[in-house]
């Protein structure tokens, strides 16, 4: 929806590759899951595989397409992250909170589950948009 | 009150079935997750942004308080323990499990429910007044029409695969609470001369990135002829309306390319075709469904109750509650009350397993067994006997949901925004919650008087922020929260869009803008004038000037 292949095109350009994570939903319950670096699926993003290299991802792709005609997870995308401090953490806001929970239910999620992980609201001064390569959710 | 025939409880069991064995053959793997994906929306099951999201019809937001129990199961059951009323009437559960859902949704047919028409381009829940049938200022009943619409459009073979989706909204009232001209059709039930029954109808209003006010086609369809009329807008859309764009596809950009005086002449040619067919609404028909809506056993009350009077001496807060969140009922001795389901720093809309469990016995004990759900996101209790006022309000205290806002700043529509929802570009909730707790003195509140404020959490606009007197509309600014600001729009009969007063506000900087718009009108308004006569008389440009002072 907003021209990744041309942000693509333009990073392999320039020789910068965005680090990227791959993203899904778990078919059984709907919950947010992530590549993990044995080709299976965590449901913590500090624990998925990161692509490096534009083959990376594409490798990755190939995978979360596989996991998809497994019938295990749905609605694959890769999403940009950093790797700031060593902690893999996405980069935008969408994302984030993806991989919390809602900031209005702290009880509710992924960071209900385990505390002390970086603040929903923490994107604040990130530049990168990245909203991934998503091709659903138009279900407004 | 309003119950189901036999005929939907056959169709609704056997769709439950159906659902569960398409669920049972997408695990196994025989459905793909594009095979799969058209059928879970048409059960009302959404992929959101942390999960799976179950829409539950809930039509005319009326709601037995057996069907309140059974919400309150499944919140328990299947959810995390809570729910959420939206703008279009319905309830959400955020959390629910796939493999639950059809065991969800047998639940519901249990208690006459589903999630049938709540996603799809199809016509969906068709909505009415909250106050149907018991304001003192309808005409009749509006869900009577409604429910014939309802009715008509349900599993309607020609209108499954519209080129969108399509909302219908039906008032009866000199006040339209049911924000009419902001459906793709809108319904104004009006009596002629003779008193005959008929409708003023409209076309083309919606909200999203192309908001628009819906005109009038005719001010007096006679009441034989709502479905033919009816169907000929939705022929004429089904055959005109752009499929190539989504953004283009609603109704509302059809009646604006062609024109509204051409598109009606196109409506009315179609009428004219079909407007002796079976679709004729035979009287019987009419008196059929309005028995669904036959008036409860009233007690012959004496207008006024000497108990209540003496409680709203004895009681301030009750009293104030009373002058806010009471409406007049057409019923001596009865009142309409509404529990605000926004209370200070609360999420508007939602409402915990408990609170459910809780309204349920309220609505036994106090309103014949009813509640209504509102598209403001609040309740309402339809038949309360003013002598049981005080006893509901004290349950409402217990609740928690007893804030007297009603129609009041603090009293905002917001959609879930991005705490739930896959399209949305920034937060909507916590928005709500920090003006909510900004303005949450009574006294200032009720100074400010009536305020409509709507929050969206992106362009797709189910905050309803175009129609707000003051729209809040949150964008993605390179990754931060900004909100754009609306100002003068309404939703009544004399419905408007708002206008955009300038460039959006930084997250930390929108309270305060707020304050300085709700200062501007303070400092202009004249006499009792509400914020949006105000804003009407005085244009944007003082609060504009104020806004941007610094800048
Ligand atoms: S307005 Fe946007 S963010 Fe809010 S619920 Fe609708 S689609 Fe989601």
């Amino acid at each position: 929806m907003d021209g990744t292949p041309k942000k693509a095109a333009a990073a392999e350009a320039t020789g910068a590759v965005e680090l990227q994570v791959l993203t899904a939903y778990r078919l059984t319950d709907g919950v947010v899951i992530y590549l993990d670096a044995k080709g299976g699926w965590t449901e913590w993003v500090e624990e998925a595989r990161v692509s490096r290299t534009k083959d990376d991802a594409d490798a990755m792709t190939v995978l979360a397409k596989a996991g998809e005609a497994a019938h295990q997870v749905f609605e694959t995308y890769l999403i940009p992250v950093s790797t700031d401090g060593d902690r893999t953490w996405p980069v935008s806001m969408r994302e984030v909170m993806r991989a919390q929970g809602p900031t209005i239910h702290p009880q509710f999620g992924k960071q209900a589950m385990r505390a002390g992980r970086i603040d929903a609201t923490a994107h604040a001064g990130s530049k990168r948009t990245g909203r991934g390569e998503r091709k659903e959710n138009r279900e407004g | 009150m309003y119950r189901y025939d036999e005929f939907d409880h056959v169709v609704v069991t056997e769709r439950v079935e159906q659902f569960r064995n398409q669920v049972t053959r997408r695990l196994k793997g025989e459905l793909s997750t594009d095979e799969f994906r058209p059928l879970r929306l048409m059960n009302g099951l959404y992929a959101q942004l942390h999960a799976y999201m179950l829409r539950v019809a809930i039509p005319y937001g009326t709601l037995s308080s057996r069907q309140v129990r059974m919400l309150a199961h499944i919140a328990r059951k299947y959810d995390k323990g809570y729910g959420h009323f939206t703008t279009r009437q319905n309830i959400q559960y955020n959390w629910p499990k796939l493999l639950d859902v059809p065991d969800i949704l047998a639940d519901l047919a249990s208690v006459e429910m589903h999630a049938i028409q709540t996603s799809g381009n199809c016509i969906r829940n068709v909505t009415s007044d909250q106050y149907a049938g018991v304001s003192a200022d309808e005409i009749v009943d509006s869900r009577v029409y409604a429910e014939i619409l309802r009715q008509w459009s349900t599993f309607h073979p020609e209108f499954t695969f519209l080129p969108r989706k399509f909302k219908i909204a039906v008032t009866a009232a000199a006040d339209d609470r049911a924000a009419v001209r902001f459906h793709d059709i809108g319904v104004i039930v009006h009596k002629n001369d003779k008193g005959e029954i008929g409708f003023e109808v409209m076309a083309g209003g919606g909200m999203g990135r192309t908001p628009a006010v819906a005109p009038t086609l005719n001010k007096f369809v006679p009441e034989a002829d709502l479905l033919s009329y009816c169907e000929a807008i939705l022929r004429v859309y089904n055959m005109l309306g752009r499929r190539d764009n989504m953004f283009k596809a609603r109704i509302k950009i059809l009646v604006m390319a062609t024109g509204v005086e051409n598109f009606t002449k196109l409506v009315e040619d179609e009428f004219a075709q079909i407007c002796d067919t079976a679709l004729k609404l035979p009287d019987d028909e009419i008196a059929r469904i309005r028995a669904y809506f036959a008036p409860p056993a009233y007690e012959g009350l004496a207008a006024n109750s000497k108990a209540f009077d003496a409680q709203m001496l004895k009681d301030k807060a009750f009293a104030t509650w009373v002058e806010i969140n009471v409406a007049a009922h057409k019923q001596a001795g009865y009142a309409i009350a509404t529990a605000s389901l926004k209370p200070i720093g609360g999420v508007p809309g939602d409402c915990t397993a408990e609170q459910m469990d809780v309204i349920a016995d309220l609505t036994d004990q106090y309103s014949l067994g009813e509640v209504r759900v509102t598209h403001e996101q609040n309740l309402v209790f339809p038949y309360v006997r003013k002598s049981d006022l005080f006893a509901l309000w004290q349950g409402l205290v217990r609740l928690g949901l007893d804030n007297p806002n009603l129609d009041m700043i603090t009293d905002i529509i917001a959609c879930p925004g991005l705490d739930y929802c896959g399209l949305a570009t920034a937060r909507s909730i916590p928005v709500a919650q920090r003006l909510g707790e900004r303005f949450q003195d009574l006294k200032r509140q009720r100074d400010i008087g009536e305020l409509r404020l709507n929050i969206s959490g992106c362009i797709n606009a189910c905050g309803h922020h175009h129609a707000g007197n003051i729209g809040i509309l949150g964008v993605d600014k390179q990754n931060q929260e900004f909100y754009q600001v609306t100002l003068g729009g309404h939703d009544g009969a004399d419905a408007s869009i708002g206008e955009i007063v300038g460039p959006s506000f930084a997250s930390d900087r929108i309270i305060d803008a707020v304050e300085t718009i709700v200062d501007v009108y303070i400092a202009q308004r004249q006499g009792k004038e509400r914020f949006i006569d105000t804003y009407r008389r005085v244009g944007v440009k003082p609060f504009k000037e104020k806004l941007y002072a610094a800048h």
